[in-house]
């Protein structure tokens, strides 16, 4: 059976022009807001000192599991000739490269310098993992690209009935596949690497991490090319066959993926907590018993549930039952993503008072009232953060929605 | 090869601050940036707290400012070389022209001594005359490298930097010069016969979080010391004591502040002791 709404219906335009108004507007405020920042600058955001990095640096992280999904599905599909995952390659591959473009361009708003943004290519200091990650994020994105274009193309040449010249271009898919799922791959390791290989904080140390951040950017990653076959189906954009039997395996895909993540996580946590080692397990205290315990909760909670759901055989094919998931899914990657980065921050290897001094262009009342110092970091984002991190993410799904609807994404001949 | 490095004697520390308010004010910090802090290792939120309890209390002093680390996770992070150790003395600099204000460098650093210009900068109500070193600074041996600015350029991160302007014209770092306490030496660490050295030998200096492995060339002489270390004057000759630490600093060569340590009385003393021979 096909999607019920993959047929060459029309496309419900009034959703999708809702849809797409909604999006802009999102969008346009959080370029207010970009704009607000650039103008005061990162003074605006509530990072500080202690919390150096916060919403932009998770949500980036976040992003580059997200766009982990359509990649590995479309090298998948090409490398071990899963036929049923054929036809969902181009959307697939067109949602990776829209989302890493997405994480590449989320360090902006988070740079104090943005302006300097070339000297990464001008003084490029390759032993810095930042340097790594931007050089295979960049790489992510053109195979991304290619792999779409070879996609689209090879489609062209069968449709003109070029049948040698399309499978030429297949051939070339294929092979581009076998470098892609390599570099999905360490795309998510390297991301993790930024983290993992520091000392300064505690649990970021852990070889686990990178295995983790490929397992929960499969969750992620699956997840939303889920969600966008959902939604493509009440819109009605492209045509995607998807049959009830591909979608039980992508449902109970999800659940493992899930289950494998909790179980690193799980893992990792028990190493941290048995020995009891004070500075590590303050990391953990703040996420569970701190201010962001919702967040700490919050994960474990978002992922059980997706798996309790997901667990029934029976409604693995439902669409209800799946954007559901996919959706707790999203959040639960989310929430690890904050859970890693703002706790381990907020506890420095160091914390006798006063602390440490919060950064310079605090307002001379702020700094006399004697709020210059923190010793355990304290952190939530500011409006501005919030704006323009909710920018981006309504800038990924507003390019998403319009490449479906501009772009030859779908099968043409069923 | 010089390798410039600094020793602090807790036991001699007695938490004034001198150094780190001396620091924000050479080096021009705004309000929200300290460099160099001195925190209570004691036992609360608040500085100044001893642990424990009557009679059974103890407490001392940690100022902290950049590690000057030979491992520096923060040169090793640093995707621009904004931050860099120069190699010729060892001293972790930040080029206020380079850095893009990823602020990895703090992320990295495990001692959390990096400020970073959330905005611009600030001063004090009434601060409106030029304090601390005037003029842009830059390094004497990389002079593309411009590594002191009294007027912050928001979006960057900052450090101590040994008083770069200061040591590249031979002079010693601020927070050395005032400690009133002399509890603040620097020297070559190359030397073997530097005073810096031949303190953290004496003293055993430890380095900062040393499992870490980031070989600080900072180093602190524990608090809780049965002898003094700077400068060792136990059994010694029958001058009193006092008296004995100047001429132990005379013969030293001894450190610039020093002698604020002491009190005008003894001062006097030793003036007149020299002026008899």
């Amino acid at each position: 059976m096909k999607m019920e709404n993959s047929l060459t219906g029309k496309i419900n335009s009034r959703v999708y022009y809702a849809m797409v108004a909604v999006l802009s507007a999102i969008v346009l405020v959080g370029a207010v807001a970009w704009a607000i920042e650039i103008e005061y600058g990162l003074i605006v955001t509530n990072m500080r000192d202690v919390v150096s990095w916060g919403l932009y640096i998770s949500t980036f992280a976040w992003f580059v599991g997200v766009s982990a999904g359509g990649l590995i599905l479309s090298s998948s599909a090409a490398i071990f000739k899963i036929g049923a995952w054929k036809p969902l390659s181009k959307m697939a591959s067109f949602v990776s490269a829209v989302v890493i473009a997405a994480a590449a361009l989320i360090i902006m708003p988070d740079l104090g310098r943005p302006d300097r943004v070339l000297n990464l290519i001008i003084y490029a200091h390759f032993f810095s993992p930042l340097i790594w990650d931007f050089s295979i994020i960049a790489t992510y994105f053109i195979i991304s690209v290619v792999e779409l274009w070879l996609l689209i193309s090879s489609e062209r040449f069968k449709n003109a009935g070029n049948e040698s010249a399309s499978r030429n271009r297949e051939r070339y898919a294929v092979g581009l596949a076998f470098i892609a799922l390599p570099v999905a791959i360490f795309t998510h390791s390297v991301t993790a690497w930024i983290f993992g290989l520091q000392i300064s904080r505690p649990w970021w140390n852990t070889a686990l991490l990178a295995p983790a951040f490929v397992a929960s950017a499969l969750v992620s990653g699956l997840a939303l090319v889920l969600l966008v076959i959902l939604v493509n189906g009440k819109l009605n954009l492209i045509r995607v066959s998807i049959d009830d039997r591909t979608k039980a395996q992508f449902s109970k895909l999800l659940m493992v993926f899930i289950l494998v993540d909790l179980y690193l996580l799980f893992s990792e946590y028990l190493t941290i907590s048995w020995p009891g080692e004070p500075g590590e397990l303050a990391g953990l205290y703040t996420m569970f018993f701190g201010p962001y315990w919702y967040i700490g909760w919050g994960q474990w909670m978002l992922a059980l549930l997706a798996v309790a759901l997901l667990a029934r055989p029976s409604w693995r094919t439902s669409n209800r039952v799946i954007g559901t998931a996919s959706v707790l899914a999203l959040v639960e990657v989310f929430f690890y993503r904050l859970n890693l980065i703002i706790p381990a921050l907020a506890n420095p290897l160091i914390e006798y008072p006063p602390g440490t001094a919060i950064g310079g262009g605090i307002s001379s009342s702020y700094a006399l009232a004697g709020y210059s110092f923190q010793i355990i970091g304290q952190y939530f984002p500011s409006a501005i953060e919030w704006a323009i991190t909710a920018g981006f993410v309504a800038g990924v799904a507003l390019v998403i929605l319009l490449g479906l609807r501009h772009l030859p994404l779908g099968t043409q001949n069923e | 090869m010089t390798k410039l490095g600094m020793v602090i004697d807790l036991s001699r520390c007695v938490g004034c601050n001198t150094c780190a308010v001396a620091c924000k004010e050479e080096n021009d910090e705004p309000l929200g940036i300290w460099w160099n802090r001195v925190l209570t290792v004691g036992g609360g939120d608040y500085i100044d707290v001893p642990e424990g309890e009557y009679p059974d209390v103890g407490m001392h002093y940690l100022p902290l400012a950049c590690q000057h680390c030979e491992n520096a996770p923060c040169v090793k992070v640093c995707p621009v070389s904004a931050t860099y150790k120069r190699t010729e003395d060892g001293v972790v600099l930040v080029d206020f022209n380079r850095c893009i204000g990823c602020r990895y460098c703090m992320a990295a650093c495990p001692y959390g001594v990096r400020n970073f210009n959330w905005g611009e900068p600030v001063y004090s109500p009434g601060v409106d005359f030029p304090v601390g070193h005037q003029g842009d600074h830059y390094d004497k041996y990389n002079p593309d490298r411009l590594v002191y600015m009294p007027e912050r350029p928001k979006g960057v991160v900052e450090k101590c930097t040994f008083c770069v302007q200061r040591i590249d014209n031979d002079e010693i770092p601020f927070c050395v010069e005032t400690c009133p306490e002399g509890a603040r030496i620097f020297g070559d660490l190359d030397d073997p016969s530097s005073e810096v050295s031949q303190v953290i030998m004496n003293g055993n200096a430890e380095q900062l979080l040393p499992e870490l492995g980031t070989d600080p060339q900072v180093f602190y002489v524990p608090p809780y010391q049965k002898k003094d270390i700077i400068p060792p004057y136990a059994n010694q000759s029958s001058l009193a004591p006092e008296q004995d630490i100047i001429a132990q600093a005379e013969q030293n060569g001894y450190v610039p502040g020093f002698e604020n340590a002491v009190t005008s009385k003894t001062q006097a003393t030793v003036s007149k002791k020299e002026d008899g021979e």
